[in-house]
């Protein structure tokens, strides 16, 4: 890259790699400024700072950017909560979740300059762990710091005061108001900022809150925090580290309380309104079989507000697909009364419990008779309407959309639908332009291209040491780890392949010769090789050294910004129904094969053996669904990190990306250059799902730290299943 | 062609994203270049012997070695940058187009 460039480069250009803007034509900054303008004054507490005090020299004299140093700036937390409200850009995803870690009341800052600092430079100890995907996002961090000191903007304190460890606050209870829905917020108490953990523990608030986009929870409650912060702020929500990002802010806290005040009125109106329904049935002797069902109009109509459309306390999603065509759904209205009840037919939340039980009742009442035809006909419209929205996915699957975006976005019925009809004109129409035009005039033939390439490579070329400067050492030494892996598990499944041949051959000399057959289930692992599918889109089948590239996005995300890119859904291994079969044959390992014993007879967990398991990566695909979870995020991450490693290869979770999981894991674990790993705890609520799940259970193992992971996580899997 | 932007525009019209508002196609273009960018330093690297790879590892710390010193280092082990560069534009392409596509089109092209 030339100098002018470079100078750019350093002034400006925020949202995008400085070589990417580059490239794109895009100035930074605009034009060199031909007069120097004077600085602008510097605030009172602030002062400019100088690129120097962030520089340090190493051993040979060489001077160099000291991350710590940088990232523990108060110039670099501002930088991050004002990139944090950027959640469609992958910078800004990054400190959204670097903000969260920090916030949390202990040492939160520390945690989050470590982790930065692992991210830039990763670990000697563990240089597997090195090619981070975090990195990207938080150069481009870095280098936006970078350039505002330069250009001499005024910052508050350069270091950080020790992060002070504050006990944590004991949160209030909260009581459901009473029917006249006075609720006191108690927001001009500075106190009250603080809000109730309980709050966020009402799945139908939370779910409401989930299911608006940024824009409809500022329009209806008036702050800004997006979903995406809603999410982080509910993944936290168990004990002191729940809420620390809104806490922090008591507007936004205020308008969360008057959210939770709002929402909690509107039930207790709704529900006011199902208890007179109730209460007449009951006075009118109408409590015979099915009766609540078949009151349901009544209550339909209590769902509804003022101006007859649906409102709270249905799920907001389920609101909106009324709402879309209301006389429709008014017929439809079984749909809805699933809707309040739970997979075994009772009702639930949002009715409150004692509509609940009445109406509990009432069902109950109907088993075997009439209306439990009537149920089951319903269940089986709902289950009509649950496959058309599977349809729509597999739909849109088969369009080439990223299916995992739409279910994690939790898009409306109505939404979805109209994505998909948009998708399938814009397909039909590219299909009927094929079958009229022919392929060959929508896409260029590649000799062509390759002339009209060459000069435009040659400028990519040009620009490439830059990049590669600017990428860092760290870069290089984490592609060349990948490369040293690659070799080994391709070195390590030729000699499976060749083990396997030669169990064959042996099996078959055997079969000749009329004598029992050699068993080939010793090679088993075979199965860990990585296998070519070159039916896949997403996966570069390449005969170059370019075969290690991660996929190509293939639909734009845009539409749903709040979604973390690093999500992936992870369904192909369909947790077993309880009760089944396939339950009932689980895999169980001995504790002893999966820990290493001290001499006093405790143990600790190998995690090497524990991660290595197919088990393991069950538990991951299991719980990647559960998006609102640390840990299910996590195994999210960790089937995004295989699946990357893996692309060339042609199989998503093969032996490779495995491995890369493995030490990833493992790093988590035991690292200790940045020992308070924010996964750390998200990891060992795996491992301990893993090992209450997958091991027998030894009562006279001597109860070590483990194992009270292993009953914690035993605990968290009750409290889910509950 | 001039730039980058020009070749992503005519994969994402290739891909038959013709209709894409105006926010979501430049969010995919951002993307896409900087995907097609980090994969294409990607390949310069996996195309260095290793021995030679670790050498630029440790050449990168030092704030000496500018751009210059890595265009020559890179001429020096034998490496084509600018053909690096176009063979990973290509299979970029072909892998979010589809290989059948550019297959087809070749093909269209030889009979023609």
């Amino acid at each position: 890259m030339s100098e002018g460039l470079k100078n750019n480069a350093e002034q400006g250009g925020a949202n995008l790699d400085p070589g990417v803007a580059e490239l794109q034509n895009i100035p930074f900054g605009g034009a060199k400024q031909e007069t120097v303008k004077a600085l602008p004054e510097v605030p009172q507490g602030k002062r400019r700072l100088d690129i120097s005090e962030f520089t340090s020299t190493d051993a040979n004299g060489n001077v160099r950017y000291d991350n710590a140093k940088l990232f523990s700036t108060k110039a670099f937390e501002d930088l991050l909560r004002e990139r944090a409200a950027d959640t469609a850009s992958s910078d800004g995803k990054l400190a959204a979740q670097m903000v969260s870690q920090m916030d949390r009341p202990d040492y939160g800052h520390d945690r989050m300059v470590a982790r930065a600092k692992f991210v830039m430079e990763g670990d000697p100890n563990f240089p597997t762990a090195e090619a981070e995907v975090d990195r990207a996002p938080l150069d481009k961090l870095k280098s936006e710091l970078i350039r505002r000191v330069k250009a001499g903007e005024a910052f508050e304190d350069v270091q950080q005061e020790a992060p002070v460890k504050k006990p944590v606050a004991e949160m209030p209870s909260i009581d459901v108001p009473s029917s006249e829905g006075d609720v006191e917020t108690g927001a001009e108490d500075a106190e009250s900022a603080e809000l109730p953990k309980d709050w966020f523990d009402n799945a139908d608030f939370v779910q409401q809150l989930l299911s608006m986009n940024k824009k409809a929870l500022h329009k209806k409650y008036g702050f800004n925090a997006g979903r995406r912060s809603v999410e982080e702020l509910l993944a936290r929500r168990s004990g002191e580290r729940g809420l620390g990002i809104l806490k922090r802010d008591e507007v936004k806290s205020r308008k969360i309380q008057d959210a939770y005040s709002a929402y909690v009125a509107s039930i207790t109106s709704a529900s006011e309104e199902i208890r007179e329904v109730i209460e007449k049935d009951i006075e009118g002797g109408a409590t015979e079989e099915g009766k609540f069902d078949e009151n349901f109009d009544t209550i339909r109509d209590a769902l509804k507000d003022d101006t007859g459309r649906y409102s709270e306390p249905l799920p907001t999603p389920i609101a909106k697909t009324a709402n879309a065509d209301r006389a429709e759904f008014d017929e439809h209205f079984d749909t809805i009364r699933d809707a309040l009840k739970d997979d075994t037919g009772m009702y639930r939340e949002p009715l409150v419990s004692f509509v609940s039980e009445a109406a509990d009742r009432s069902a109950s009442k109907t088993e075997g008779g009439a209306g439990s035809v009537e149920v089951d006909n319903n269940t089986s419209e709902s289950k009509e309407a649950e496959f058309s929205r599977e349809g729509a996915y597999k739909e849109l699957e088969e369009l080439g959309a990223d299916i995992s975006m739409f279910r994690l976005n939790k898009m409306s019925d109505t939404e979805l639908r109209d994505y998909l009809e948009k998708t399938k004109a814009g397909s039909a129409t590219e299909s009927s332009e094929d079958n009229a035009e022919g392929t060959a005039t929508k896409v260029e033939p590649e000799t062509s291209l390759r002339e009209r390439l060459k000069s435009l490579a040659g400028k990519i070329a040009e620009s490439l040491p830059g990049r590669l400067l600017r990428r860092g050492a760290g870069f290089v030494k984490g592609l060349i780890e990948r490369i040293r892996n690659g070799r080994k598990a391709e070195e390590d499944a030729d000699a499976l392949d060749e083990q396997a041949q030669t169990d064959e051959l042996v099996a078959k000399i055997a079969a000749a010769e009329e004598k029992p057959s050699v068993s080939s289930a010793t090679v088993a692992p075979a199965t860990e090789v990585p296998t070519v599918d070159a039916t896949k889109p997403e996966v570069l089948v390449a005969d170059t050294p370019v075969a290690k590239v991660p996929e190509v996005p293939v639909v734009p995300v845009a539409k749903v910004p709040e979604i973390k890119t690093s999500v992936v859904e992870a369904p192909k291994a369909e947790k077993p129904a309880a009760g089944s079969a396939e339950t009932e044959t689980t895999k169980k390992y001995k504790l002893d094969d999966l820990v290493v014993r001290r001499a006093d007879g405790s143990f600790t967990y190998d995690n090497s053996k524990i991660f290595s398991t197919d088990e393991f990566l069950k538990i991951l695909q299991e719980r990647a669904a559960d998006t609102a979870s640390s840990d299910g995020k996590l195994a999210a991450q960790m089937l995004q990190i295989m699946k990357i490693d893996n692309a060339g290869s042609g199989d998503d979770f093969g032996a490779y990306g495995r491995k890369r999981m493995v030490d990833r894991a493992e790093f988590v674990m035991n690292s200790n250059g940045a020992m308070r790993e924010v996964d750390k705890d998200a990891l060992s609520k795996l491992r301990s799902e893993f090992v209450a799940k997958y091991v027998e259970s030894n009562a006279n193992d001597v109860l070590t730290s483990g194992d009270r992971e292993a009953l914690s996580g035993a605990a968290d899997s009750i409290e889910r299943a509950v | 062609m001039e730039n980058v932007e020009q070749f992503i525009d005519q994969i994402i019209n290739e891909k038959g994203y013709t209709s894409l508002d105006a926010d979501v196609r430049a969010q995919l273009k951002a993307d896409l270049t900087q995907r097609l960018l980090d994969q294409i330093d990607t390949a310069a690297i996996y195309a260095l012997p290793e021995e030679k790879a670790v050498e630029l590892s440790q050449k990168l710390d030092d704030p000496n070695f500018g751009d210059e010193q890595v265009t020559e280092f890179m001429a020096q082990s034998g490496v084509d940058l600018q053909d690096v560069a176009l063979k990973t534009m290509l299979q970029f392409r072909a892998l979010y187009i589809g290989q059948d596509k550019v297959n087809a089109a070749n093909a269209a092209a030889v009979a023609a």
